[in-house]
């Protein structure tokens, strides 16, 4: 009974531990689709997330290059633009009880100078990656900062900085990714501000 | 047994795979998370940042509104800010000192689950003409301030304003504008502006060469929401200036003139500085009229001219001035008067005697009931009170010229400029006529001659932003 209930307990357990050919080849081509499927699902989510991740980086360093600059002009008591439309110049009177250019008005003054500037890196504005906006808090003797850096671009036509009315400025800019991994994310800046105080 | 100890292994070998998968998933979605955190506390921080400037801006505009309201209501500024109706100010006695008041509360309306603190700081005056609001607002981990810099300023401003409630007729009369009226008649013969535009409680009558702009114009505001307080009436409340600061300054740098002779004697042949007064009795035999005779030079001042007519004038008895009239004068030469932009001031006047110069009189030691002009302030140019003086000759004024009389400026010459600079504040209405050949006459506005103007107390004033930080 022993031999025989040990033969008769182990043998169908071997013939299960098996598989036929077909069974092999059927399951192998079932897993390899399943997982050619979560490749490319993973691949193509990955993407995905790679292009929100992005998407969303070009939104904050838009939005917050383009508050920055729409807080300073709406303080400064001058505005001037130059180098064609690339650098934003604002002036402000650091103390406006204190009259320091002498013309007995205390609030006109332009005690310090701010300054915002488009620059390319390598002297052509069409390679974005190297293209950036810099801000430099004291011109006389502070040094410019990357306040959206990288992947900035001149939108077509239009300067980056505009005077109307010798008090609004329009701020026209983008932001592109040239990274074809993430679907070359990309986002249009068209803004303004009007600066709220003067020199008269 | 052995069976037994096959299958717990191979169940342990599958576990194992099933943790790696379920680590590597999980690691994935915790990485995932972290970026998500990140993007959202940075996007948070962004928001915290935006929100908080706004709620202190928002505060700030609350607070100089509430300045405004207790700055132009009646009994005292600091009285108002302690029973403001949305929330009473306190002294912040850490901050306040003998030279400045501080004042604060904090603002929660209109914000939905959001403070922000306001601060107020003036000077230690019962009519201070400046004040700084500072406020500060936290969002999260973000506190941001905004400051404003607040001037008490003029309320109205044009080349003419004229508070009389006037009549309804249409005419361009000199009847017509004594009846408290705006006229200006123009001639084609000569050449007549008024730029700045006219402001008028009355009717403003004009007509084809005033050089009115008609879009300028603001007039019938009598008993509109709109309508010019009675800011000439020498009994009112609202009465600009009280002439006798102005005499207790003149008296005390020697610029008072008992009568039109020794003002003749003094100022033939020598510019006056300061603030200059001349009193002209109804009995006093010089009273008629002035004219070249007496001041072959015209009459030259700079700073102010006061004529204090006094002793039984009547508000239609009339002093003729055919002496030219300087007062702070500008340089003429390029004039022309259709051109704005050839236009020039001679205001604000400089001092070459600090004897003579108002804004660094004593005047409060020796008259307490009066306050020291500051440097700040706009002086009149030229001020009469019930009488009215008639000015026919040239004339060259840069400066407020104020009364509460009836403006009478008629362009008498052949070739001559009527040239006021500064803005028309009258009572009894105007009469502007130039009818003669060559002759010139324009009148208008200087925003800095009248924006810091130097009424009694709060007179006239609204607080006004200057700059914001």
């Amino acid at each position: 009974m022993k031999g025989l209930k040990g033969h008769s307990a182990a043998s169908p357990r071997r013939r299960q531990q098996a598989f036929t050919i077909v069974e092999f080849i059927f399951a192998a081509g079932i897993s390899g689709i399943v997982l050619a499927g979560m490749v490319i699902f993973v691949a193509m989510a990955s993407r995905s997330l790679q292009g929100i991740t992005m998407q969303n980086t070009v939104n904050q360093d838009a939005s917050h290059a383009s508050e920055y600059i729409l807080e300073r002009i709406r303080l400064a008591n001058t505005l001037a633009v130059s180098g064609g439309g690339n650098t934003l110049t604002l002036t402000f009177d650091d103390d406006p009880d204190t009259d320091s250019n002498g013309d007995t008005k205390t609030y006109n003054d332009r005690d310090h100078t701010e300054q915002f500037q488009f620059a390319n890196g390598d002297g052509s504005d069409t390679t974005t990656d190297d293209n950036k906006i810099t801000y430099n808090a004291n011109t006389a003797t502070g040094t410019a900062v990357d306040l959206a850096p990288n992947r900035v671009r001149k939108l077509p036509s239009t300067a980056v900085f505009t005077i109307t009315n010798s008090t609004q400025v329009l701020v026209n800019f983008g932001l592109v990714d040239s990274y074809s991994n993430d679907l070359f994310q990309a986002l249009e800046i068209k803004t303004s501000a009007v600066r709220r105080n003067s020199t008269n | 047994m052995n069976i037994r100890t096959f299958r717990v292994s191979r169940q342990q070998g599958s576990i194992l795979g099933y943790y790696i998968i379920v680590l590597f998933v999980l690691g994935a979605i915790a990485s995932v998370a972290g970026l998500v955190v990140q993007h959202v506390q940075f996007s948070k921080r962004r928001s915290d940042r935006k929100n908080a400037l706004e709620y202190s801006e928002g505060a700030a505009l609350i607070a100089c509104q509430e300045l405004n309201k207790a700055y132009t209501n009646s009994s005292s500024f600091f009285t108002n800010l302690l029973s403001n109706s949305a929330g009473g100010y306190a002294k912040n006695t850490a901050l306040s000192t003998s030279a400045q008041l501080v004042y604060g509360r904090s603002v929660s309306a209109p914000f939905s689950n959001q403070t922000a603190q306001v601060q107020i700081w003036t000077t230690n005056s019962t009519s201070p003409t400046k004040a700084r609001i500072v406020s500060y607002a936290s969002v999260g981990s973000i506190t941001r301030t905004s400051t404003v810099y607040m001037a008490m300023s003029f309320g109205f401003g044009a080349a003419i304003i004229s508070d009389a409630p006037g009549s309804a007729a249409a005419g361009i009369s000199k009847s017509v504008a004594q009846n408290g009226n705006v006229v200006v008649d123009g001639s084609s013969k000569s050449s007549t502006f008024v730029n700045g535009g006219v402001l008028a409680n009355g009717r403003v009558n004009v007509n084809a060469y005033s050089g009115v702009a008609t879009n300028s114009v603001s007039q019938t505001l009598y008993g509109t929401s709109s309508e010019i307080p009675d800011y000439t009436d020498e009994s009112s409340a609202d009465q600009l200036f009280d002439f006798n600061r102005f005499i207790a300054a003149a008296k005390l740098s020697g610029n008072y003139y008992s009568n039109v002779s020794s003002f003749v004697t003094a100022g033939k042949s020598n510019t006056l500085e300061g603030i200059v007064v001349v009193d002209i009795s109804k009995s006093d035999s010089s009273a008629k009229g002035i004219d070249s005779g007496d001041f072959p030079n015209g009459i030259n001042v700079r700073g102010t001219l006061l004529v204090n007519f006094s002793g039984g004038w009547a508000a239609s008895d009339k002093l003729v001035n055919t002496a030219a009239m300087n007062i702070n004068a500008a340089n003429l030469s390029g004039l022309v008067a259709t051109n704005p932009a050839t236009y020039t001031t001679g205001y604000p006047p400089t001092f070459s005697n600090p004897a003579k110069n108002p804004y660094t009189l004593d005047i409060k030691s020796s008259y307490p009931q009066f306050d020291n002009f500051s440097a700040d302030d706009d002086l009149p140019a030229l001020m009469y009170n019930i009488g009215i003086l008639d000015i026919h000759g040239p004339a060259n004024v840069c400066g407020v010229v104020y009364s509460p009389s009836f403006m009478e400026i008629e362009n008498k010459g052949t070739g001559t400029t009527q040239y006021f600079n500064g803005s028309l504040i009258t009572g009894g209405g105007v009469y502007i006529d130039n009818g003669n050949s060559g002759s010139k006459s324009v009148v208008t506005f200087d925003p800095k001659a009248i924006d810091k103007l130097a009424t009694s107390g709060s007179k006239g004033k609204t607080v006004q932003v200057y700059y914001r930080k």
